[in-house]
């Protein structure tokens, strides 16, 4: 692995109709991150999602690529089509369970707003989109899928310090 | 893939401000941010005078900002001073032409670290 504080990642978090993302060079460095739709019909939603993840490869071109484990089939689908596109150039692909990640933030891992809390503390950039606490009766905040993919890279990072 | 910085680090310094590329565009005395979103997307090489704004704006200097241009003239520029070094050891014209390029030399192999070698 090159130095570990110019190593240069594309954490991801994919979800069924979205994908999440955060660039980091290095443990303690965000270059980029947000959240694209895969879901719809019309306009820049229509763009599938190899060619989002193509373009994001392209500009960054990050030395390893960071997903969590898919846990539903239609994520899963989608997972196998990164991978075949990151194989096909040679990018060092790493997976991590959601067990993992939850190690990496222990004691503050009962819940995902309590890790994204966690992951906008190490990161204040990030603090000005970090989603309300979410209420039982709403449905996920579309930017947690950002925060998902940070504790990811964050996981990584700590996993291969 | 190899390890090397990106061209410019424009965007994610941006990004870390939490300013838009019109607010950015405003700093450097421009209408739109079109022009910022071009050397932001690495399409366009901004020249001297934005580059020093940019420096201002972020609090980094140029050689950060513009990482990987810098990495990359850094070595076309050791490339060069090889072949200047080569160059001046090879004149031996004798006199006033040697001692020339012997002080040359020996300001490349201060300034540049390159290694004097046969006129040393």
């Amino acid at each position: 692995m090159p130095k570990l504080d110019r190593y240069r990642i594309l954490a991801l978090n994919i979800h069924p109709r979205r994908f999440g993302f955060v660039v980091f060079e290095g443990p303690a460095r965000t270059l980029d991150w947000g959240a694209r739709s895969t879901r719809g019909k019309t306009g820049a939603t229509r763009v599938p999602l190899g060619q989002k993840i193509a373009k994001l490869i392209v500009e960054y071109a990050p030395e390893a690529i960071v997903l969590t484990e898919p846990n539903t089939d239609k994520s899963r689908r989608s997972v196998d089509k990164i991978l075949k596109y990151v194989r096909m150039h040679n990018i060092r692909t790493r997976m991590l369970s959601s067990k993992a990640v939850k190690r990496v933030f222990a004691g503050r891992n009962d819940n995902k707003d309590q890790i994204a809390s966690a992951v906008a503390e190490q990161f204040p950039e990030l603090l000005s989109i970090l989603p309300p606490k979410r209420r039982p009766w709403q449905s996920e905040d579309y930017r947690m899928t950002i925060f998902d993919a940070a504790a990811v890279g964050i996981a990584y990072f700590a996993e291969d310090a | 893939m190899a390890s090397h910085r990106l061209e410019n680090y424009l965007k994610a310094c941006r990004k870390k401000t939490g300013l838009t590329q019109r607010e950015v565009a405003f700093l450097l005395g421009w209408k739109t941010g079109e022009q910022f979103s071009r050397y932001e997307k690495r399409h366009r090489l901004p020249p001297l005078q934005t580059a020093l704004a940019c420096e201002v704006i972020f609090g980094l200097p140029v050689s950060e900002l513009f990482a990987g241009v810098s990495e990359s003239v850094k070595r076309d520029i050791a490339e060069r001073i090889e072949t200047l070094g080569a160059d001046l050891e090879r004149e031996n014209g004798g006199g006033r032409q040697t001692r020339l390029a012997l002080r040359k030399l020996s300001w490349l192999s201060e300034q540049h670290g390159r290694a004097l070698t046969s006129k040393t």
